[in-house]
């Protein structure tokens, strides 16, 4: 007979210490149940351990015509502010550098059958989703992960995230030593470490194993960690150029070099020094400003530096520092066969496309890496089950995430190669374009995230679904661009680092709002994500597709011999882009085509919210739009200056930026506001920032205050990354202007 | 024996007909309109995913799905909370909310024409700890199942069988009805009995 309970059924197979963490989230969940657990203790709580929000977990959902109340049984019982305890939740599962086993991917599998929507999805950081799980089954899912070695813990709140990797460690031909072992030293070195419980944010870390290739991205991390060697007493040592303060997010920041060589004996204790650091000085109050590229950024690399190394120095010793060293030294992957050659076997139909774009040649004579090019980053179980299988079969516990949202089997003997690629295509698992332009990245977007504004995910489907179908014929040239989406300005699908970006935003027009996206090109992926792309201004999504048609063609058209897509970019210049792009940014009449009212997958009618109906809102929405297309024109000033080298200019213009659309939004109220910088910041503040009309839901104030700081501490001497920087706040502005003009004077269609 | 999490499929006929993208407007319909019982939260569009959960209904209790699963497109209705802790009743339950929405889609002229195979049916309990994938819980579930059935199908002859071998997978059941009824027939039946464990 069956046992009674998970826990009991698992008892003895889970690491001791995590069985009793997860006993102990139980008990918190009684705890709040029964109205004892404060709901913000208890959301941070449950956070750390991987269990987070989802869409509609206030409870209300526009359903196209109006907002339901959804009448969970739980009533008013909830799981932290304005989430209530039965709405369907998220869990996250962390995979440390992606490593994984089939018989780990069993297990998801079967949770994803049992707790979820028989999805797995891979995030940009290495992780697995399981979508719409009720709380109270969080506590057996941790469970039967941990039975196969996999905690949930700290994977999402204000904790060390999933430290990532390069999928190709150990086996990449570029790579100066493998960082697998080092970041799983330090993925549990920091997991419930005492220095990392205290942080005002998430702190994310990644190793990367070269400095050319992207794969560890290591540059847009708040801590990066770059394989290196360095010939010391005639010895070559191993050690690591280190990188803080870098992100994505609303405005990204490039990281800082914080030592270009530290020895891997080092790297524990940096990491510890910088977490106190970052605890003790880092911002707790302001979200918006806590992660720790901002306390980088006022206190100045030299000193965070000085900081980091003085706490470095007072550390307690550790055996952990150093412990894992020898075994990173002997570690070895165990491949399952023999390498081989894939000569004299009869080419299957499409396995040369599929070979072309899916299998990389490891360093290891015999050996190959392939890459499933998983669609949106989803596999169902069944196909889980099989690639389960198939991993046994070829490649044993070499298995991968990585943080293109891609599975990849590792160790794959060249003779394997025929076989492997009919058995994967048998399950759908086939598919070519692994890295190219249809394997597109992008984060959950409108589909489960809370934050979300445009469905990137929708967005995402339709492009890669036309791609794919003229992928025979797509040039050369064009067939290896990245492109990356996010739902909001946030940047989770990681648009800053694309050639081609999306960021979803929403416009208003006439009564409607209607689902945007604002393009972003020249991002760079190559080097570790070394240089962030620009926004060039908000296109329909419907209009997307073929906004992506024209960039493409014309790229092909226009590009000189070699010339890469940011070179491009660049080459062109920001005028010429924004002229290919203004065609496409006119909304026709809902009575015209009414398809641009909605979103991609989506057949409801768009909505943000529940905003009521302002009946003059025809002639204000008109005499906004005229002036908040002068701030958008001047933010696109700054944008040539900065393309010019005139960072002063560049600063100035995205200010005045600022103002222009502060002055807009003040004309909707105030029709007389003199353009006194000082007049139009008082006039601002009073009527939409103290009045909070200007917060947004999730954001808060944080957009105001980016004029605020600029007006009140004007920049000494920009340079081009706070030129950039400023850039990027004040599209942000202007975009929290459109948004608070919709939300204050009414459309119809909420 | 208590299973709270009980899955049901039939299939369509003719599958190649049918655009799964056409079932994003129906559910979101079916949330706007209350079609169904039970509390409807959101659609979840995943036919790009190979022969995978194709197009959702998220509910709190229920998820509707026009599934792809195995290559075999059909209605998967997925009891994910307990309305009844008898079994029989579950399936009793089960069943009949199945055959409501498969007659619902029948009749929705957005579907073009759609109809199931009520000759065919796939039940899984999503609960491996009750329930694991193997002989002895079809020996355990068989006499709950057959009752269900019965009261479905009338006295029309029946087959059960295990869906798969995989210890893996989801204890799943496949019940071939060779002589079986049409939709209407076999919810009216339903509407004419008592729960089956009275």
């Amino acid at each position: 007979m069956a046992a009674n309970s998970w826990k009991e059924i698992l008892d003895g197979q889970m690491p001791e210490d995590w069985s009793h963490e997860i006993d102990i989230f139980e008990g918190q969940m009684e705890l709040r149940r029964q109205g004892k657990l404060d709901e913000k203790v208890f959301a941070e709580t449950r956070l750390r351990r991987g269990v987070y929000g989802q869409r509609y977990d206030n409870g209300q959902r526009h359903d196209g015509i109006q907002t339901q109340t959804l009448d969970f049984p739980s009533g008013d019982l909830t799981k932290g502010p304005n989430t209530v305890w039965d709405a369907p939740g998220m869990q996250r599962i962390k995979v440390p550098f992606g490593g994984l086993t089939p018989d780990q991917l069993d297990v998801l599998a079967q949770l994803a059958e049992e707790y979820s929507d028989h999805i797995l999805h891979v995030t940009t950081r290495q992780d697995f989703q399981l979508h719409y799980v009720h709380i109270e089954d969080t506590p057996d899912i941790m469970r039967r992960l941990a039975a196969v070695g996999i905690t949930t813990r700290e994977a999402c709140g204000n904790v060390v995230r999933n430290v990532t990797a390069c999928p190709l460690a150990g086996v990449c031909r570029d790579e100066t030593f493998d960082v697998s072992p080092y970041a799983k030293a330090m993925t549990f070195f920091l997991l419930g470490h005492d220095d990392t419980q205290d942080f005002g944010r998430k702190f994310k870390v990644a190793f990367s194993g070269c400095g050319d290739n992207p794969c560890g991205l290591v540059k847009m991390h708040d801590l990066g960690l770059l394989a290196k060697t360095k010939v010391i007493d005639g010895e070559e040592k191993r050690g690591f150029a280190i990188y803080v303060g870098g992100g994505l997010g609303a405005v990204p920041h490039q990281a800082k070099l914080l030592t270009d060589f530290l020895p891997e004996e080092q790297i524990l204790p940096l990491s510890q020094a910088i977490s106190r650091v970052f605890a003790r000085l880092g911002e707790k109050k302001n979200r918006n400003r806590a992660r720790i590229k901002f306390l980088v950024s006022q206190l100045g690399i030299e000193q965070f530096r000085r900081l980091v190394f003085e706490e470095m120095e007072s550390l307690p010793e550790d055996v952990r520092w150093t412990e894992f060293i020898e075994d990173a030294h002997q570690h070895v992957d165990n491949p399952l066969k023999s390498g081989s050659s894939l000569n004299g076997q009869t080419p299957l139909e499409g396995f040369t496309e599929w070979y072309a774009t899916n299998v990389y040649h490891q360093r290891q004579a015999g050996y190959h890496v392939v890459t499933i090019n998983l669609p949106l980053g989803d596999i169902s179980s069944h196909q889980a089950y099989h690639l389960a299988d198939i991993a046994r079969k070829y490649v044993g516990d070499n298995i991968r995430t990585t943080v293109e949202q891609n599975i990849i089997l590792r160790w794959v003997a060249g003779e394997d190669l025929v076989a492997l690629y009919r058995e994967l295509k048998a399950i759908g698992l086939g598919e070519p374009g692994a890295g190219t332009i249809v394997d597109i990245t992008t984060c959950p977007g409108t589909d489960t995230c809370k934050l979300g504004i445009a469905s990137s995910r929708g967005l995402a489907g339709e492009l890669r679904e036309r791609l794919t179908a003229k992928s025979a014929t797509l040039p050369d040239a064009i067939k290896d661009l990245k492109i990356k989406i996010s739902g909001c300005f946030n940047s989770c699908g990681q648009h800053h680092v694309a050639d081609i970006g999306f960021f979803g935003n929403s416009r208003r027009a006439g009564n409607y709002k209607v689902p945007h996206f604002q393009v972003v090109l020249g991002g760079q992926w190559d080097e570790n994500a070394a240089s962030f792309g620009l926004a060039f201004g908000a296109v329909p999504a419907k209009a997307v597709p073929d906004v992506l048609d024209a960039i493409t063609e014309r790229y092909v058209a226009e590009r000189e011999r070699g010339e890469r897509f940011q070179a491009w970019v660049s080459r062109l210049g920001k005028a010429e882009i924004r002229n290919m792009l203004e065609p496409f940014m006119n909304v026709p009449d809902y009575e015209v085509d009414p398809s641009f009212y909605s979103d991609w997958g989506d057949s409801r009618q768009f909505s943000i919210g529940d905003i009521g109906v302002g009946e003059c809102a025809g002639e204000v929405v008109s005499l906004f739009s005229i002036e908040i297309a002068k701030a958008e024109s001047q933010i696109f000033d700054a944008m040539i200056a900065l393309d010019e080298g005139d960072y002063q200019a560049a600063d100035e213009s995205a200010y005045k930026a600022m103002l222009l659309g502060a002055r807009a939004l003040i004309r909707t109220q105030l029709l007389d506001v003199s353009e006194d910088p000082d007049d139009i910041v008082q006039e601002f503040r009073t009527r939409f920032y103290d009045t909070e009309l200007f917060y947004d839901k999730f954001a808060k104030g944080k957009f105001g205050r980016y004029l605020f700081a600029r007006h009140e501490n004007p920049t000494v001497n920009p340079d081009e990354d706070s030129a950039h920087r400023l850039i990027e706040e004040a599209q942000l502005f202007i975009e929290s202007c459109h948004d608070t003009e919709a939300r204050v004077n009414g459309v119809i269609v909420a | 024996m208590s299973l709270n999490r009980i899955s049901i499929k039939y299939f369509v006929r003719r599958p190649e007909t049918i655009d799964p993208g056409d079932f994003i407007p129906v559910f979101q319909k079916w949330i706007q309109n209350h079609t169904v019982e039970g509390l409807l939260i959101d659609v979840v569009d995943y036919k790009h995913v190979y022969q995978g959960p194709g197009v959702i209904l998220i509910g709190h209790e229920v998820d509707y799905a026009f599934d792809l699963s195995e290559g075999r497109p059909g209605l998967l209705y997925t009891r994910k909370r307990a309305l009844q802790a008898d079994l029989r009743d579950a399936l009793h339950d089960a069943f009949r909310l199945a055959l409501i929405a498969a007659e619902k889609i029948e009749s929705d002229g957005a579907l073009h024409g759609i109809s199931f195979d009520t000759s065919e049916v796939i039940v899984s309990f999503h609960d491996r700890l009750l329930a694991p994938n193997k002989p002895e819980t079809l020996d355990l579930v068989r006499e709950d199942v057959s009752v269900a059935l019965q009261a479905i199908y009338g006295d029309a002859n029946f087959e059960i069988e295990l869906a798969s071998d995989d210890p893996r997978h989801l204890f799943s059941i496949r019940v071939v009805v060779p002589k079986a009824d049409d939709l209407p027939t076999l919810i009216a039946r339903l509407d004419a009995g008592v729960p089956v464990s009275s």
